[in-house]
């Protein structure tokens, strides 16, 4: 589970949320990509479940991660006009 | 050489269109896509747009089945962030709520489960006690779907003490309608040949796709919300989790049972303890930060994260339900099966939709195309439980 946020600051956030078996929390690691490189390296060949969670955020935000098997678009439809990143604050 | 059966993407039973391609040879299943975004709202976009009151009404909107979860995760991060401690009696009042949507929603998966194998007769008493539920729920909050009980800080609606022995007595009334469904499934031996060792989720399997709910529990992976991170009043009553080892069908059928039963304990439960109180903290305004909040919905995890920069409206707001991670794991345990038995693997995972709308068969090379519509696939499924009825010599 991760979530995407952008902000005023040039930075897009990524948060990865960890929920530990049978443990009553939730550790979010947070982690700032320059909108210059927006470059990540993938979670997914390690976490299958990750793997829909970065296609989206990837089309939503336009971060690109490095490595991931499948990066198809999720829920935008595939002629969605390039570089066109819904939940971006700067388009 | 492998043909490729797509499934969906439109169902009228459906509220979320997904489209599956199955890949098979010969009657095997041997590999699935899955795509969706057919019905993609951007209700996180839209919730960036409305106050932090308004919020919980838009994530109401969407599931129609589970409408209660959404607002619970909700008003759950919105706590989390306002450092915010819910009256006692609002909990429990939330939680009464939460397990009624529980049972009703578990009923209709049971209904359409059964009617997918060809019991049309479960189908129809699974819906009409059903409808005790939705009596239930509209005495409480004057609706039987989207009850708007929901709000950071409390509940809108109190339950009248005078209802209490009522509702105590639906409850009771659905204890033999229950009792009647788990003796249908467990006794039946058309019920186990179509669903014990069919779409296998194993444990490993199950972890590595980070299921979540009634998806997890039947592979042996006790998780759940209520126990492992206790909000409302789960914490003050008493109640078990419903774990099986197999994975398969069947074991998703029988947990969904179980919980039924668990949820009619703990709704028992709280209107007992209940005591009076005020129901609503009136909440005017919450502070910069940040919130996670996490309910058990009927299907599995429902998680919220919000964002404030101190005005009325979320500077982000990021939903993750439970069928998000459910219907992925279909990638591995449609594998191997026919497709006579694909429908029901689908199925079981209860993603909000049901069956297919139309299937089309392209034979590789020939280009050569069939079409299937969804009564042809179900009626796949109920000759091979009539071919299961015949070899056992049921009637």
């Amino acid at each position: 589970m991760a979530s995407g946020v952008d902000t005023p600051f040039g930075v897009i956030e990524i948060l990865y949320h960890f929920d530990f078996f049978q443990l009553p929390q939730v550790v979010s690691l947070r982690v700032r990509v320059d909108k210059n490189d927006l470059s990540v390296v993938s979670l997914a060949p390690a976490v299958k479940g990750a793997e829909w969670i970065e296609r989206e955020i990837a089309e939503l935000f336009g971060v690109e991660f490095t490595g991931h098997p499948d990066m198809r678009h999720l829920i935008l439809p595939d002629d969605w006009p390039k570089g066109n990143y819904p939940l971006r604050r700067d388009q | 050489m492998s043909e490729i059966i797509p499934i969906g993407p439109y169902h009228p039973l459906q509220e979320e269109p997904e489209f599956f391609k199955l890949h098979v040879e010969g009657e095997r299943v041997v590999r699935l896509e899955i795509e969706i975004g057919y019905n993609h709202r951007g209700i996180e976009k839209l919730a960036e747009s409305k106050s932090w009151d308004q919020v919980v009404f838009l994530v109401e909107r969407i599931c129609g089945i589970c409408s209660t979860s959404h607002p619970a995760a909700s008003a759950n991060a919105m706590e989390d962030l306002g450092d915010i401690e819910a009256p006692e009696r609002a909990q429990y009042i939330r939680s009464v709520i939460c397990e009624l949507e529980r049972i009703h929603s578990h009923l209709l998966w049971l209904g359409l489960a059964g009617h997918f194998i060809g019991y049309n007769t479960v189908w129809m008493w699974a819906w009409k006690y059903r409808e005790i539920v939705c009596d239930v729920f509209e005495k409480i909050t004057g609706n039987r779907q989207s009850y708007a009980m929901f709000k950071a800080g409390g509940v809108r609606r109190d339950i009248d003490d005078d209802d209490i022995p009522w509702i105590l007595r639906k409850m009771d009334e659905l204890k033999p309608a229950l009792d009647m469904f788990k003796g249908a499934v467990m006794d039946d031996p058309v019920i186990h040949a179509r669903t014990k060792g069919v779409g296998v989720l194993t444990k490993e399997k199950a972890a590595e796709y980070c299921v979540v709910g009634p998806t997890a529990r039947p592979s042996g992976i006790a998780i759940d919300v209520r126990k492992d991170d206790p909000y409302f009043a789960y914490d003050w009553v008493d109640w078990d989790i419903v774990v099986r080892e197999e994975g398969d069908v069947y074991a998703k059928v029988v947990v969904r049972i179980l919980e039924m039963y668990e949820s009619i304990k703990i709704i028992e439960q709280c209107l007992k303890k209940m005591k009076p109180g005020v129901i609503d903290l009136k909440i005017k305004e919450l502070p910069p930060g940040e919130g996670i909040g996490r309910a058990e919905a009927p299907r599995g995890e429902v998680y919220h994260y919000c964002r404030s920069d101190g005005s009325n409206f979320p500077v982000r707001y990021k939903v993750r339900a439970p069928s998000y991670t459910n219907i992925f794991s279909n990638e591995t345990a449609c594998v191997g099966e026919t497709v006579a038995d694909a429908a029901l693997i689908l199925a079981a995972v209860d993603p909000c939709y049901c069956c297919t709308e139309r299937v089309t068969i392209i034979r590789q090379g020939s280009g050569e195309q069939q079409t299937l519509t969804e009564n042809d696939l179900i009626a796949l499924s109920h000759k091979k439980t009539e071919r299961i009825r015949k070899s056992l010599g049921v009637k």
